[in-house]
């Protein structure tokens, strides 16, 4: 874009555009209320302002975004990025607000765990809301102003009628908006009238070819390297999508687009990032080494988005793929990497109904088997893991929650974070409080108490040892101490409540 | 993608239960017929919209389709009907038929709902 008053405003609220410190799981801390300190203090932590031109274009956006201005750029549309702080100056001349957000009213997991264990409303809804109603909407409306969402947390907007119509919502587009986004942009110039909610099913899904590189850089230079996934876990939308894999020309443009413009680190993005390149599930460790030494090749350090633990432990048993890769990855004064991934259940039973392929090639029945063994070639080498597990789970029973606790007892020697999140079928949403409706069980709570536990242990070493160890971090490091320091208090506050025997005690027993 | 073809639902008259189920009726028939996509269009008078706590069963049903939804005033619904180029499936509350002057054409399924 010339540096011309943008026609099609690109944007979010603030706690989705920041790079939280180039630190990516610091970003969760936007999904839950300011804890033990003030607000303010809470968002300078979680989601520090973006740095920006003399434009307002950030430095850094969301991914997504960058792909949806780089289309509409490459159709020859005024379009551009805005950090929120300055939309306000464009709107009088802009056509089209196009918003996205992972979780627009917090009520994905982890903000609903959040939300429904603090009674308090998680930051990144306030946020988006603050923002919405600090913009002259209305008068912009009158004017002609089109308004667009969509993101992950699209079809969050059917539950908010209310506010559709109080900010003046045009359309929703729910999933891939490469084929959809350009149709809709000339029917608002055409002043040709707007469907009001578009889904993109997987027939409609772009091509490859049809995905165009971001022009700018992305949030911690995140970039896609494939879409969809095979394992086709029924609580997951993804897996609907085709498999696509993103070529290494358009992957290693992507990282040089951040590069030239500062961003050195990278994270890789995939679902499972170990499938890159696979036929099917079944692993191919040359694309896998090409495309880590292309990242080495270009940044200083490198993280994964998402990788399935059946991936990580086939990986190191039959190619010792992992070990590889951490030769390519921990050098150059990178000694460790994050990665996101899902436990979901440690009952077998459970797993068998709800993600049967979610431990291919292990048999569903070894489960538990193949987390505990990733959990410890992760440990090995270095990789720290975030990871999920999903509770009520439909058709879970109280033992299948028992055996989750169990598997965790199992990971307590191993470095990483473990995050409850509880499962509520769209279907039964029914009111706008629908996430304090969950059922919360005896052993729910155990289960929770269990992953605090452990993941505050964990946390304390993570950051001292690895995540901000360096000079310039020690004041986000003794904040986010504090921080622990008064979560631990405040459990064990409401252990005492509870009446149940204090977890704290539990030494971890280190794996070496 | 809006300019492709689409397994097309029109309907006329409040979103009452009944309707909200043979709209569901209709999303299964798209997936009989192996459609990719559907569309469905309401016709409003300028005092209704588009109810969404009523349309989310509908959509919570879909992962297959592609599905667009539109609003459309009710005085566009004749204009509209005169220029249908594939098969429509217009669904009109029993109360408002009576009152309605409907072209005659193969391609219009009129269902009384």
């Amino acid at each position: 874009m010339a540096d011309a008053r943008p026609e099609i405003i690109l944007t979010t609220d603030r706690t989705m555009m920041s790079n939280h410190h180039g630190k990516e799981f610091i970003g969760f801390m936007t999904t839950g209320p300011a804890i033990g300190m003030p607000e303010k203090l809470w968002m300078w932590i979680a989601c520090p302002k973006m740095k920006v031109d003399s434009m307002g274009r950030p430095w850094q956006a969301p991914y997504a975004l960058r792909k949806l201005e780089a289309l509409l750029q490459d159709k020859g549309y005024n379009a551009a990025i805005i950090d929120p702080d300055y939309v306000v100056r464009y709107l009088p001349d802009a056509k089209i607000l196009m918003l996205s957000h992972h979780d627009y009213f917090a009520l994905c997991p982890p903000s609903s765990e959040w939300w429904l264990v603090t009674k308090k409303e998680p930051v990144n809804a306030k946020s988006f809301r603050n923002f919405m109603n600090s913009l002259p909407i209305a008068k912009a409306k009158e004017r002609g102003l089109k308004i667009m969402v969509g993101g992950p947390a699209a079809w969050q907007w059917l539950y908010r009628p209310d506010l559709m119509s109080r900010w003046g919502i045009d359309t929703i587009v729910d999933g891939e908006g490469e084929r959809i986004v350009v149709d809709l942009v000339e029917r608002a110039y055409s002043e040709e009238p707007l469907p009001r909610y578009v889904f993109v099913g997987p027939g409609d899904v772009p091509s490859i070819e049809e995905i165009p590189p971001i022009r700018r850089p992305s949030i911690n230079g995140l970039i896609e390297i494939m879409r969809g996934c095979p394992r086709g876990c029924r609580f997951c939308s993804v897996t609907l999508r085709p498999l696509r894999h993103m070529p290494l020309e358009l992957i290693e443009e992507e990282m040089l687009v951040n590069v030239r413009e500062g961003v050195r680190s990278g994270i890789l993005h995939s679902e499972d990032v170990l499938l890159y390149g696979a036929k099917g599930i079944r692993l191919n460790p040359y694309a896998l080494i090409k495309l880590h030494q292309l990242a080495r090749k270009h940044w200083e350090s490198i993280a994964w988005s998402h990788a399935s633990l059946a991936a990580i432990k086939n990986a190191e048993e039959e190619h010792k793929l992992i070990s590889r890769l951490r030769e390519i990855i921990c050098s150059e004064g990178q000694d460790y990497w994050g990665v996101e991934v899902g436990i979901e259940t440690g009952s077998v039973r459970l797993a068998k109904k709800i993600m049967p392929a979610k431990s291919a090639p292990y048999p569903a029945e070894k489960w538990p088997e193949v987390v505990e063994d990733a959990f410890a070639i992760m440990h090995e080498n270095n990789i720290i893991p975030a990871a999920t597990l999903i509770l009520g789970l439909p058709e879970e029973t109280p033992e299948d929650v028992v055996k989750t606790a169990e598997l965790l007892d199992r990971l307590k020697p191993y470095r990483s974070l473990i995050v409850p999140m509880f499962f509520v079928p769209m279907g039964v949403l029914k009111n706008k409080d629908w996430f304090t409706d969950v059922e919360v069980k005896d052993e729910h709570i155990e289960v929770m108490r269990r992953c605090f536990w452990h993941s505050v242990r964990w946390a304390e070493e993570i950051i001292e040892k690895f995540y901000l160890r360096k000079s310039h971090h020690a004041p986000l490091r003794l904040l986010l101490k504090m921080f622990l320091n008064y979560a631990k208090r405040r459990m064990k506050a409401v252990e005492k409540k509870l009446g149940v025997a204090p977890l704290e005690v539990e030494a971890v027993q280190v794996a070496h | 993608m809006l300019e492709q073809e689409f397994f097309e639902v029109w309907v006329v008259g409040d979103l009452g239960e009944e309707l909200v189920e043979k709209l569901k009726e209709k999303l299964r028939e798209a997936y009989r017929r192996n459609h990719p996509r559907i569309r469905f269009r309401f016709y409003y008078d300028a005092q209704n919209s588009l109810n969404f706590e009523a349309i989310r069963s509908i959509l919570l049903e879909n992962t297959r389709l592609s599905v667009v939804i539109e609003e459309r005033p009710f005085k566009a619904l004749e204009s509209d009907l005169g220029s249908i180029g594939g098969e429509v499936s217009l669904l009109v509350s029993k109360k408002l038929v009576p009152s309605m002057k409907l072209p005659k054409n193969s391609r219009l399924k009129l269902a009384e709902v």
